[in-house]
């Protein structure tokens, strides 16, 4: 007696890939341009995350979700993005902004701890203006930091500032004119 | 549009502040890659295979039905057995089918005073069964009549 049973289509793909070795495997399941992308991109991203979260584990998750969801999207097909560095940029942004949301409303429920000290390597690279500057731009909203961040960090544009964070240039140049006042304010400079 | 004392410090700082981070300060991590497809099938196939192979294994070592037989008959009340026919006591005896010994060669046969000739066949008896016919025949009690 003979059984014939309905092999599933994935089953037949995957008994393909299966036998036919590591390297067309591995030739298949990675994207070149993604992992490009991802060496490339890596680092700057993390510390545009970590001027505008202040925590390099937080930033680090940050652009790994990033990176996650843009591969679960568009795969091997970034071809589609007409921009993959701004596509970037402006989902860093999005996700550095929930993130810092999420703590917001963590510290209204939680009671208040002091402030984490400074790393020694921070205190070392970073002169005591420079971290004074750090501590008034903390205080700044997060729509005025994403601004501040991405003008005077990321050198864009008002047009480009303003596509990353999809809102008008007349939005940016206001929210950038009272980051800067509230700075001056802070800093002490007339 | 020249730049202000708080934006030349603004630059300085946000760059000092991301030259801390280094490729060495990440943490060690791959390029994402796509995750698993769901394989729903697999117990599905698995469970057709199995169902497959134990249909097949039970097809080709499924004993053999043996030939079909007659019920077995149930236990009839028996007849009484048919009573044998007792051994003539007297019975003439047969030329026998061997010599008959000498008279000079005594035997321990011949003075057996059974004139039972052998090759006989009598009913073996055993003394366990109890001969109907032997019963039959005794006469019981017999009462006398009484006078009117």
């Amino acid at each position: 007696m003979i059984f014939v049973l309905p092999m599933p289509t994935s089953l037949l793909r995957w008994w393909r890939g299966a036998a036919s070795g590591p390297a067309v495997v591995a030739a298949v399941g990675a994207a070149p341009a993604i992992d490009e992308l991802y060496r490339e991109r890596r680092l700057p991203l993390v510390q545009l995350a970590v001027l505008m979260v202040d925590d390099l584990p937080t930033a680090e998750d940050i652009v790994q979700d990033v990176f996650t969801r843009l591969y679960r999207r568009h795969g091997h097909g970034l071809d589609a993005l007409g921009d993959p560095n701004a596509y970037l940029v402006s989902a860093v942004m999005n996700a550095a902004r929930s993130a810092l949301r999420r703590r917001r409303i963590a510290r209204a429920y939680l009671p208040p701890r002091p402030d984490p000290a400074p790393a020694a390597e921070d205190e070392a690279l970073l002169g005591a203006g420079d971290r004074e500057v750090i501590g008034a731009l903390s205080r700044l909203t997060t729509r005025q930091r994403q601004v501040i961040v991405l003008r005077y960090w990321s050198g864009l544009s008002e047009r480009e500032i303003a596509a990353t964070l999809r809102i008008t240039t007349g939005t940016v140049k206001s929210t950038a004119h009272r980051a800067l006042t509230l700075l001056r304010t802070q800093l002490g400079e007339k | 549009m020249t730049e202000t004392e708080v934006e030349r410090r603004l630059r300085v700082a946000l760059s000092a502040r991301a030259a801390t981070i280094t490729s060495q300060d990440l943490s060690p991590a791959r390029a994402p890659s796509r995750p698993a497809p769901a394989r729903w099938w697999l117990p599905l196939t698995a469970g057709l295979a199995a169902a497959a192979v134990s249909v097949t294994m039970f097809v080709l070592l499924r004993p053999t039905d043996p030939a079909p037989t007659l019920p077995a008959t149930p236990p009839s009340p028996t007849a009484p057995a048919s009573p044998p026919t007792p051994a003539p006591a007297t019975s003439s005896p047969t030329p026998p089918a061997t010599e008959p010994p000498r008279a000079d060669t005594p035997s321990p046969s011949s003075s057996a005073a059974t004139p039972t000739a052998t090759g006989s066949i009598r009913p073996s008896r055993s003394p366990s069964t109890v001969d109907p016919a032997a019963t039959g025949a005794d006469p019981g009690p017999t009462v006398d009549p009484t006078p009117r």
